[in-house]
């Protein structure tokens, strides 16, 4: 027994089957598949997935917060070694007492880490060694200072550019060190880049009124 | 030799739909493949803030949601319209969200608790108290990995256009 199909493919076995089956009585009565109701089962199903699920994939800003201390145990940090990016209850942004804009924190994160004062950091571009920036970049801590108020877009945001700042120091030494796009190397070439270029965030919210 | 019969009616046969069905699966395994399961009925009011170095949440079972926002319209009578924290299905207060940690950390395999992820799901109008405090408890709770969700800024959107800082 054999259908008759319509597609090519199904010609040729239907041809094919034909000439085994030759002298067989049943070849004569064709059977033919009633395909009418499945596109229906097949549409109820694609508008259950329609409605049950979502396209969009699940991005964010990670981050790692530290260890619950009951006891912290402070270790003395140099002033020069800190950044200090406040955003108060209007969203106005202060890095290192000065009031800036968001699109200054970048350049001004960038400079602060890549500062290398003491000279220590071998693989930094030329180095400014400013004496009132950071010592090197293992060393260079930046605080974001947020008050109650402040929105959580505008943290997003802060925290947004001293992302894209560190990124873009781990993306043009990899391209100086290795001549490929940080996003194209091993992970242990990742690994060590991240370690060189550390991130090293100081979080507060302020209580003050 | 079998040979092909040729019909001899003047009629035009009827289209035939025996590929319709075909066609129809294919855009159901599309949708099957690249769309995920909503998690849950979303009870606050979300609008993620927008950012551009971001990094995508790589394995699934290891993170657990929060969402953090004003209730919906139809709750606010009964919740108010200050932001709130839902876990699961329901509004939660801070201190629900320690045993809520350690009940979600249970449903992963042991060897992989501690790369356990929270992302956080918040209106961009939360106000930092707030969200300070659920880092406050997250801390507390030993989950220490936290994920900002946010949405990619479109090529033409410039970063927070919507309010003017």
């Amino acid at each position: 027994m054999y259908y008759k199909a319509p597609t090519e493919s199904g010609l040729f076995f239907g041809l094919v089957f034909g000439l085994y089956s030759e002298n067989k009585t049943i070849m004569k009565t064709s059977h033919e598949l009633n395909a009418g109701p499945m596109a229906d089962i097949a549409f109820l199903l694609l508008i259950f997935f329609l409605v049950a699920t979502t396209m969009n994939a699940e991005k964010g800003i990670q981050r790692n917060l530290p260890q619950d201390d009951p006891n912290p145990t402070s270790s003395p940090l140099a002033k020069r070694n800190l950044l200090l990016i406040s955003v108060n209850n209007e969203n106005k942004i202060m890095a290192d007492e000065t009031n800036v804009s968001l699109a200054e924190l970048r350049p001004i994160v960038k400079a602060f880490i890549l500062n290398n004062g003491d000279g220590s950091c071998t693989y930094c571009p030329i180095a400014i060694q400013d004496p009132n920036s950071s010592d090197n970049p293992k060393k260079a801590v930046i605080g974001i200072d947020v008050q109650v108020g402040t929105s959580y877009e505008m943290y997003v945001a802060v925290q947004n550019e001293v992302s894209a700042a560190l990124n873009s120091i781990r993306q043009e030494y990899a391209q100086r060190a290795f001549l490929t796009n940080f996003e194209d190397l091993s992970n242990v070439d990742k690994r060590q880049i991240k370690k060189d270029f550390p991130l090293l965030l100081s979080e507060n919210v302020l209580r003050l009124d | 030799m079998a040979h092909i019969k040729k019909k001899k009616s003047k009629e035009l046969p009827p289209v035939s739909t025996a590929s319709l069905p075909d066609i129809v699966f294919m855009l159901l395994f599309f949708f099957m493949v690249t769309t995920t399961m909503r998690e849950v009925d979303l009870k606050v009011d979300l609008s993620k803030p927008v950012a551009t170095e971001m990094q995508k949440l790589e394995r699934k079972t290891l993170v657990t949601y929060m969402y953090v926002g004003p209730p919906k319209e139809k709750y606010q009578g009964k919740f108010g319209s200050e932001a709130k924290i839902q876990l699961n299905d329901s509004f939660a207060q801070l201190n629900d969200i320690q045993p809520w940690v350690v009940i979600e950390r249970e449903k992963i395999n042991e060897a992989e608790q501690s790369q356990m992820t929270v992302s956080i799901k918040a209106d961009k109008k939360t106000k930092m108290g707030l969200i300070g405090d659920i880092k406050l408890e997250l801390r507390k709770a030993q989950a220490l990995k936290i994920n900002y969700s946010a949405n990619p800024a479109g090529s033409k959107e410039l970063l927070y256009s919507t309010t003017n800082y």
